[in-house]
């Protein structure tokens, strides 16, 4: 049903959002009293700061959640940098593209700059956007060994070294 | 006067010999490169050059090195703009006019107009540092930790114009970002607030991995399906360069913003993030058509792009004048100098002429090499964005994972950008705007910071706050602004009950 | 037949052993992995001796930098690098600083001092004390004299909490009785810049340093910390001669993983000796204003034990500040 009704969707997306926000700060505020001292009012101690700002947070993040006066979509404050009802391919998009990342940097570190780096291109050339094969094997081995080249002997910064020193 | 001039044609007789010449250009073109890597920034540039110049005389050693950092700056909007992915902290706000107008297929009057207002910026600031360094050092060592807050306090109350959203969402987002800012060792404590045992947060979750991340990873997430946020793939090649109306509406804003960014500049502490900020803030607020800013306004390029290159060259006052580092940048120029014998300190200027001059002479030298790198380097960047995107998103990833990890060498922070990634996706398609994210981010552990400093000197007394002039003064102005400020919203509303009464 | 062949066998053998004796170490490029940012005096003491040791052992010696945590990060990838003596470090005092710190915390030390062998000490800086001109003490004495009058109104700045420039403070305290209060900062830089704006009213800073800065009248160098006065500070005298025992340098030495074989560490030992002594080096370390002093890892150890023992107590009598 919510399919014809966007704007319940939406009210639905902006709760959990807030929810989220609210987590957020409570999750410092318990971290705050836990494990740092307040200190004083004329020495505040590590816990001080935090503490308000996560209260602040919590108090914040619901008030942008309740009310039609808080401007909630309201379409002359709609930021157009998003796309409110995207399909669940764009949803997939973004999913691939944090996976990629997380395992681009839990591979840096193991497998070498010049593989990952590889590998995270075909993936994407390959998989995603279904280049020709060729044409995506060519793209990545080139961007991914001459991005290396160009970093540790034209810049002479380092960058990880896979097994066999790849 | 008549002295300044001297020196300064002394100081042009030794920057533009060839050899010295070389090594500013070579500065400037590299420092571009660097500049224009995600993350990767001016600090990454000169370690890179640091043992190559040890071999160099000590002012061409400078010069060398000054170039870089001028070079990242310019490059650093590059990025900003196409594809908004900030290059270095300070081109953050770059980003938020600068992409809008790429996506209009205005990215190369966006560019065009970065580099001319950096020039000039760039140029009228050395101008001031050549004639009022000393006197402006020594008002910059007035700033404690006192006048320090209160001008960090009027940097919050910029948060509130920079977002184009409701204010109860902007205030959600700003406090996210001081909250972010929290983590890491407290300064004054010796406490790892928030780190959870991982060291690599210690320092904080850096603000590029996060700039990255909120505003260039989530870009691509956001931009697969949705073929209108994507930069215009074929720009109109006639209009290349900024119209009139451009330039028109450009000059007020790289005025202002070469003022404050000048004097943003010149305050001791790692407060030039702040100057693109206020001054967006400044010219959202006094333009005719503030509804535009978000939306490709060009005065949202012209003005941060100037103030940030005024205040790159005001941090240089302090080095110079009193030989005190307010950065790592300018800790690696000093211990160059001193590597080369020459004493950093008070009284550089008068020892070394020919250093302090030559430096001058080569910063307007830097200056107009990178206006003239940068503005046909406009026509081959934008051909950059003719890639079809399904290559162009990739290759921005790649870019992004590298320019942020090699940073630190650390995976960490390409996890930090990640997650900032996906938190940025997720609150942009909740309509959030996630630029107060990254000014809070920034401000709050100075904020903090400047504040129990404050009360360390005073020993807990908070009169410390009334007793300064300068302080005070400050406190007095953000007071007068906030006031001010609320009075058009609160007399709209006012307005628009009335109107509805009728 | 086979007396030939055997001979042959044991002539192949010892042939081999003598071999392998002479692999010299180093055989490949050698790093020197600093937990300090590039401009610091750890980095400009790296970059000093780099070139000079890379002409004695014949191999590239490459400076690699790794700041963060306050030099925790790059101290413990040293620590945990292969002990096969490729990876050394320039390193100061937070070899002993950040386990103190962890263990005032209750936290687990991230890397201990005996993961550490040490090579040679190349630098040891006594720290300056000075002042604000517009201060009234003109004398060290004026100073404790007036901090006994009105104990903790004294401002003094340090470049962050725990680090040398707050120990030797703390130092100056205990050795003459009084309190002062304390404005941590965020660096040397600023520590600095909070003095010469006479927001703090002392600060206990490397020579090269405060040294432009005083003979520029813009800072008053009360006294220094070490057993001699400092060659580019004549005129101000040590505490020990004031009658007080306060000692503390910034200083540089060069160390490797303990597990490191003694023969490679002897390679490391002559190498150094060679290059303390080298005028390139000492050159480059008058340059940037550092002054050299040399020991070898058998007079070093004690020493580095003393500093040690003396940076811990100090940081657990400081404890939590809150």
């Amino acid at each position: 049903m919510s399919r014809f009704w966007p704007h319940d969707r939406q009210i639905g997306r902006q709760r959990l959002g807030a929810l989220a926000l609210v987590a957020t700060g409570a999750f410092f505020v318990w971290r705050s009293l836990a494990a740092l001292p307040l200190g004083t009012i004329d020495n505040p101690g590590p816990a001080a700061m935090p503490l308000a700002l996560a209260v602040l947070l919590i108090v914040f993040a619901l008030w942008s959640l309740g009310g039609a006066s808080s401007g909630l979509l309201d379409p002359a404050t709609t930021d157009d940098n998003d796309a409110p009802d995207a399909d669940d391919g764009g949803v997939r998009h973004a999913v691939l593209v944090i996976a990629a990342l997380l395992a681009a940097a839990v591979a840096l570190d193991r497998i070498g700059y010049r593989l990952t780096i590889l590998c995270l291109l075909l993936f994407f050339l390959g998989l995603v956007e279904r280049k020709p094969i060729v044409t995506a094997l060519v793209v990545s081995i080139a961007l991914s060994f001459g991005s290396h080249a160009l970093f540790v002997h034209v810049l002479k910064i380092p960058l990880p070294s896979g097994p066999m020193g790849i | 006067m008549a002295e300044s001039l001297q020196g300064l044609l002394v100081g042009f007789q030794v920057a533009l010999a060839p050899s010295v010449l070389v090594y500013a250009i070579l500065g400037c073109v590299i420092g571009t490169i660097v500049g224009v890597l995600p993350g990767l920034g001016p600090l990454a540039g000169i370690s890179i050059l640091l043992p190559i110049s040890f071999g160099l005389p000590p002012t061409t050693a400078i010069v060398l090195l000054a170039g870089i950092y001028y070079g990242a700056m310019y490059g650093g909007s590059t990025t900003s703009i196409l594809v908004r992915i900030p290059g270095e902290a300070a081109s953050v706000v770059t980003c938020i006019d600068g992409y809008e107008m790429t996506r209009q297929g205005r990215a190369g009057p966006a560019l065009a107009i970065a580099a001319i207002g950096s020039f000039v910026a760039g140029t009228v600031s050395v101008v001031a540092l050549m004639l009022l360094a000393p006197p402006l050092a020594r008002f910059a060592l007035a700033f404690g930790p006192p006048e320090y807050l209160a001008l960090l306090l009027m940097g919050l109350m910029v948060l509130s114009y920079i977002s184009s959203g409701p204010m109860p969402k902007t205030l959600t987002m700003a406090t996210l970002g001081l909250l972010l800012g929290m983590i890491g060792i407290d300064p004054m404590s010796g406490y790892n607030r928030f780190a959870g045992g991982v060291h690599e947060l210690s320092d904080g979750l850096g603000v590029l991995p996060l700039a990255v991340g909120l505003f260039g990873v989530s870009e691509i997430m956001l931009a697969y399906r949705n073929q209108a946020m994507r930069p215009a793939s074929r720009p109109r090649l006639a209009e290349l360069m900024p119209s009139r109306e451009d330039v028109r509406r450009s000059v007020g804003p790289i005025g202002r913003g070469t003022v404050i960014g000048f004097l943003i500049g010149i305050i001791p502490g790692s407060a030039h993030i702040l100057s693109s900020f206020v001054s967006y803030a400044v010219e959202k607020r006094l333009s005719q058509h503030p509804e535009q800013f978000g939306k490709g306004a060009v005065e949202g390029v012209a003005g941060p792009e100037s103030a940030n290159n005024a205040a790159a060259s005001g941090a240089f006052v302090p080095m110079l004048a009193l030989g005190v580092p307010l950065g790592p940048v300018q800790a690696i120029l000093i211990a160059v100098l001193m590597v080369h014998g020459v004493a950093p300190g008070p009284l550089l200027i008068t020892q070394q002429p020919q250093l302090f001059w030559g430096f001058i002479a080569s910063m307007y030298i830097g200056n107009l090499v990178l206006l003239v790198l940068n503005l046909p380097l406009v026509g081959l960047f934008v051909t950059f964005l003719r890639l079809p995107y399904s290559y162009l998103y990739p290759i921005i990833l790649v870019c992004c994972i590298v320019g942020v990890y090699t940073v630190n060498s650390s995976m960490v922070d390409v996890l930090i950008m990640t997650a900032a990634g996906a938190a940025g996706y997720m609150l942009r398609r909740l309509q959030y705007d996630v630029a107060p994210v990254v000014l809070g981010f920034i401000l709050s552990p100075m904020l903090e910071m400047a504040f129990r400093q404050s009360l360390a000197m005073s020993g807990g007394d908070y009169a410390i706050f009334l007793e300064r002039p300068i302080a005070v003064t400050l406190l007095a102005i953000g007071a007068a602004v906030l006031l001010l400020g609320l009075v058009p919203p609160l007399w709209r509303r006012g307005l628009r009950r009335s109107q509805a009464a009728q | 037949m086979r007396a030939l062949m055997s001979g042959l066998l044991v002539l192949l053998c010892v042939a081999g052993v003598e071999a392998q004796a002479q692999d010299k170490f180093p055989s490949r490029p050698v790093t020197i992995l600093l937990g300090y940012p590039p401009g610091g005096s750890t980095d400009t003491t790296a970059r000093a001796i780099a070139p000079v040791l890379e002409r004695i052992l014949g191999q590239p010696v490459v400076i690699q930098n790794r700041p963060g945590a306050a030099a925790l990060i790059g101290t413990q990838a040293v620590a945990n690098a292969a002990p096969d003596g490729y990876t050394i470090t320039v390193a100061t005092t937070q070899l002993a600083l950040l386990p103190a710190v962890d263990q005032i915390f209750g936290r687990p030390p991230s890397f201990t001092r005996d993961q550490f062998a040490p090579i040679a000490l190349l630098s040891a800086d006594p720290s300056v004390l000075f002042v604000h001109p517009s201060q009234p003490w003109r004398t060290f004495q004026e100073l404790v004299d007036d901090a006994r009058k009105r104990p903790g109104q004294i401002v003094y700045a340090s470049g962050g909490l725990y680090g040398t420039t707050h120990l030797a403070i703390e130092i100056v305290l205990k050795a003459t009785g009084t309190k002062m209060r304390h404005l941590p900062t965020a660096g040397g830089g600023p520590a600095l810049t909070a003095v010469l704006g006479n927001h703090a009213a002392l600060l206990a800073a490397h020579p090269a340093v405060g040294g432009p800065q005083a003979r520029a009248g813009a800072l008053r160098p009360l006294g220094t910390m070490g057993a001699k006065r400092v060659a580019s500070l004549p005129d101000v005298p040590t505490l020990k001669e004031l009658g007080y025992d306060a000692e503390y340098y910034q200083w540089n030495g060069l160390f490797t993983q303990a597990k490191v074989p003694e023969p490679i560490i002897a390679v490391w030992r002559e190498a150094a000796a060679k290059a303390a002594k080298d005028p390139e080096f000492l050159q480059a370390m008058a340059r940037v204003g550092s002054g050299t002093e040399y020991m070898d890892r058998d007079a070093f150890r004690p020493w580095w034990d003393a500093d040690s023992k003396k940076t811990e107590d100090t940081v657990r009598a400081i404890g939590k500040v809150q």
